[in-house]
């Protein structure tokens, strides 16, 4: 039996290019998703220490003496704590959504376009070309840049949509490290109800300590402990 | 090479796990929007009730009751010999004053030439020389010096001393010396 190499099978040089493109484009992806997830368990895990100042005081002077009440004590002071931190992110948003209705009602566009309209910041490509797609063993692929289709630039027009979403989105990225601080300093406290109150066994035998018992009672000297008469 | 396949793995792993992060992240949002809302709403009704905007819990309470008492306890005493647990005001110690003297042996019949001053001896003005403040003149008043009664007593009961005779020592006339002859 022949032995056919495997890059033999793929049709042509444009097909090999197209294999190599999409495992390095996957390479990259998960390399990036790899160091996105290490990024987050990192700041999870910082985010986490502050419910430690938080029971510290009350746990240290023995206040809380069980697990449930931990657990209990734990909770609220983890939600009056997000209370404060989210504070900030919702308060942007409060004014972004006073903006939005006062440029609303006075325009009259209650349906306006704003991330379009604020894309004009950016640069811009057509993706909706077909030249740019390729068929891959049944597999639409990207295979080549796509056109671009505007420049950055600046529109007076716009004004309300260059404001409005950093604005929104300034609050959904503060509101959602609010969050992830909030489900940080929740499992922390998890892991502190079951450290904090746990009881292990783990070295101790029953019969070892009877043992230790009997042979320090054998060792005692047999006039110890009676008067002198 | 090893950091890179475990970034490589990791990323695997997170392609299936980071929509359910996503997930959970949402869900965690929209509970936690309630929550502050609710909270929010908590803390405005105590606030402009005139309270404290979250109420305190018991466990702080105590926690709170802990820490003042231990700090009431460390704090230093005052008492009549003064602070207590603070340190005394050390003593003053003596202080020793030295003061060199140089003698130099000089032929006899030696003089030291006119205008000759020592080094590091003041320069003296002749117009004042002791320039040092006035000392207050006070004068000198003449006080009684009373005559103490063992010196009485002991001069008219001398021996063969008659009052009137010129015997006594004291110049005082001896007529009025009064001496109680019972004692």
């Amino acid at each position: 039996m022949n032995k056919v190499p495997f890059l033999a099978l793929l049709g042509g040089d444009s097909d090999r290019q197209l294999l190599i493109i999409a495992i390095v484009f996957l390479v990259v992806i998960f390399l990036l998703l790899g160091l996105l997830g290490m990024a987050i368990r990192a700041t999870t895990s910082a985010m986490g220490k502050k419910m430690d100042d938080e029971l510290h005081d009350a746990v240290i002077h023995r206040v809380i003496d069980n697990p449930k009440q931990l657990l209990r004590y734990g909770r609220i002071k983890n939600d009056r704590l997000f209370f404060k931190t989210a504070l900030p992110a919702l308060g942007v948003l409060f004014i972004s959504i006073i903006l939005y209705l006062g440029y609303a009602g006075a325009t009259g566009n209650w349906h306006e376009d704003f991330l379009g309209h604020f894309s004009t910041l950016f640069w811009t490509w057509d993706w909706d070309d077909p030249s740019c797609w390729s068929n891959f063993w049944g597999l639409t692929l990207l295979s080549g840049w796509p056109p671009l289709e505007s420049t950055p630039h600046w529109v007076n027009e716009y004004w309300a949509s260059y404001l409005l979403v950093p604005l929104w989105t300034l609050s959904i990225v503060l509101f959602a490290l609010s969050v992830q601080a909030w489900i940080a300093r929740l499992l922390l406290l998890h892991r502190r109800v079951h450290s904090v109150y746990g009881k292990s066994l783990e070295g101790f035998n029953f019969y070892e300590e009877e043992k230790a018992a009997s042979r320090e009672k054998a060792a005692e000297p047999k006039g110890e402990g009676k008067e002198p008469s | 090479m090893g950091k890179f396949l475990k970034n490589f793995g990791m990323g695997l792993v997170y392609v299936f796990l980071l929509p359910i992060l996503l997930l959970v992240l949402a869900l965690a949002g929209i509970y936690l929007l309630g929550n502050w809302l609710y909270q929010g709403g908590v803390f405005l009704v105590r606030f402009f009730r005139g309270y404290p905007g979250f109420e305190e819990l018991e466990e702080d309470k105590r926690v709170r009751e802990i820490l003042e008492a231990r700090r009431e306890a460390n704090r230093p005493k005052k008492t009549a010999g003064g602070i207590q647990g603070e340190k005394p005001a050390p003593a003053p110690q003596a202080q020793n004053v030295y003061v060199q003297q140089n003698f130099y042996q000089m032929p006899p019949g030696y003089m030291p030439p006119p205008g000759y001053t020592p080094i590091g001896k003041p320069q003296i003005n002749p117009q004042n020389p002791l320039p040092m403040p006035e000392i207050p003149h006070v004068p000198f008043q003449e006080q009684p010096t009373p005559i103490p009664q063992q010196d009485v007593q002991t001069a008219s009961g001398k021996e063969g001393a008659e009052p009137g005779d010129g015997s006594a020592e004291i110049g005082e006339p001896t007529d009025e010396i009064e001496v109680d002859e019972d004692e």
